[in-house]
């Protein structure tokens, strides 16, 4: 069969010419000639998955078929057992008085940079991949009116660990700060392992370089909630998160130096424990649109910032009334 | 026998119930008890320090700090897998279960009532500073342009702290300042 030569269908369903077919009830020591008035029938491929039976035993039915969220399954893992100061610090309080400071009345959906459609002046336009977006290599989302649905509020935090000394000595260096961040979040780490081989750095490919967790919820709060108050207070010529950092959609991050995660309570208490820590990243996922109300959320969870702010993807009074004037709304002075 | 090179991966990867052949079987409970330090019941004693962690059973090896620092990366590997961390599982007789449900159900119902009131107040704060707009544009333009004045950027105080149950040590400080009037005060 044309492509599959692995396949042999059992009866020969092919449409041969008359003649063809005489020949080769004649002619057995012959080959076949190429069939050029052929069709070939297409059989299923049957994906074969592979399985473990064991695991099928009726002893196990019913470990399979509990679901997650249940408290008989064996992947069920509490969540809301301790009361959440900072999660009901933020209903309470702040939510209401963010809906505030974020209000603008009569706002109106600030549209992102999306793919242009080609004008048409060629023939080679048509059905052509549209254009990227002016002014900016991918697209950005649109800036939506701010309403009481979505008020901006922390939506996970991103902890991430790069381990020099992994690259250097040995893969085994980045285990303390594996089970360091395991302690401090309450979430086991991933690892992290290097993609590229350079030979200047010493750096091969699938090398453990260090470890990244993601955690949400109660956990993210609590988090938050200890380097607010016990860990940033403790740093030596600590202001503040720069006013600059954000990726412009209302993500802010910052680092702590080797000497800084020490103040975690879990790290302070047992020093011995941990003597090759290194440095985290740490990245505060927002639900706000832009950087700057990500910022006021944050200072009003307890987070201070300093410089001079940086203010990208924040449309201008002179871009707001372009926008207006396309729609017919003129301001009249 | 485990020799190290394979034992990261081994040990380090993710975990998801699955019957397929090339996974671990049932997911283990790799989401943390985040245990404080235990020392491994079985003595693992190591010789060999090599590249290579090689495990024996039953072998003493003497002295050394290369020694030591192993027994420290292998008590680092077995807190971060899952091994002997994992609770029994639940097993609820037939009334046990229904009282379960019953507690459970009406938590949820606790949750998502107070999760509606909340959206609810919103909702109104909302729409009544809508319409207080709506009002003061028709009533006066200058009044309205000025009330539309934002400041930029908007930043909540210190002051404005998560609230902790039990007060603080000076529950009220009448001579507060905010700290920039504090700062021009000390300048003059």
């Amino acid at each position: 069969m044309a492509g599959r030569p692995h396949l042999k269908p059992a009866s020969g369903a092919y449409l041969r010419s008359f003649q063809q077919q005489q020949q080769r009830q004649q002619n057995f020591h012959t080959t076949t000639p190429v069939n050029k008035n052929s069709i070939s029938i297409v059989h299923p491929v049957h994906h074969r998955i592979r399985y473990k039976k064991n695991q099928l035993q009726p002893a196990y039915k019913d470990i399979l078929n509990t679901p997650k969220w249940d408290t008989r399954s064996h992947l069920f893992r509490p969540q809301y057992t301790q009361h959440s100061r900072l999660e009901e610090h933020y209903n309470s309080t702040i939510a209401p008085d963010l809906l505030l400071a974020n209000f603008v009345h009569d706002e109106r959906v600030i549209p992102g940079r999306k793919r242009q459609e080609w004008d048409g002046s060629s023939p080679y336009h048509i059905n052509r991949q549209k254009r990227a977006p002016a002014g900016s290599a991918v697209e950005t989302p649109e800036i939506k009116p701010r309403t009481f649905k979505n008020i901006p509020a922390l939506k996970a935090i991103w902890v991430n660990a790069f381990v020099r000394e992994a690259v250097r000595v040995n893969q085994e260096r980045a285990l303390p700060t594996m089970v360091m961040m395991q302690q401090i979040t309450g979430k086991k780490p991933r690892p992290v392992f290097s993609k590229s081989t350079i030979m200047t750095w010493r750096l091969r490919k699938n090398m453990m370089v260090g470890a990244k967790v993601k955690i949400q919820g109660p956990d993210m709060y609590q988090f938050f909630a200890t380097l607010v108050e016990v860990v940033l207070p403790r740093i030596k010529d600590f202001k503040g998160v720069e006013n600059t950092s954000g990726d412009m959609f209302g993500n802010v991050s910052f680092g702590l130096e080797p000497t800084d995660v020490k103040w975690f309570p879990e790290v302070e208490g047992n020093p011995d424990l941990w003597p090759n820590l290194a440095g985290l990243h740490i990245t505060l996922v927002t639900g706000a649109q832009t950087d700057p109300e990500a910022r006021t959320m944050l200072s009003a969870l307890g987070l201070p910032f300093v410089g001079k702010e940086r203010l990208y993807n924040v449309p201008s009074l002179e871009a707001l009334e372009v926008i207006d004037r396309k729609r017919g709304i003129i301001y009249k002075d | 026998m485990i020799v190290a090179q394979g034992f990261f991966r081994h040990i380090l990867r993710p975990r998801t119930p699955s019957i397929f052949a090339n996974s671990s079987g049932f997911g283990d409970a790799s989401s943390a008890f985040a245990p404080s330090t235990t020392v491994p019941q079985t003595t693992i004693d190591v010789k060999n320090c090599t590249g290579t962690l090689m495990f024996t059973r039953g072998k003493r090896s003497r002295g050394g700090g290369e020694t030591q620092q192993k027994q420290k990366m292998v008590n680092m590997l077995s807190l971060i897998s899952p091994r002997r961390k994992q609770p029994r599982r639940i097993k609820l007789s037939y009334e046990d279960l229904l009282r379960h449900r019953t507690v459970h159900r009406a938590w949820q119902l606790v949750v998502r009532t107070k999760r509606q009131e909340r959206r609810l107040e919103l909702q109104k704060q909302y729409f009544k500073m809508k319409h207080a707009c709506d009002e003061l544009r028709k009533t006066s333009q200058i009044l309205y342009q000025s009330a539309m004045e934002k400041p930029s950027p908007i930043r909540f105080p210190m002051e404005y702290r998560i609230p902790t149950v039990t007060p603080p040590r000076r529950i009220w400080n009448a001579t507060w300042k905010p700290p920039a009037e504090e700062k021009k005060r000390k300048t003059l």
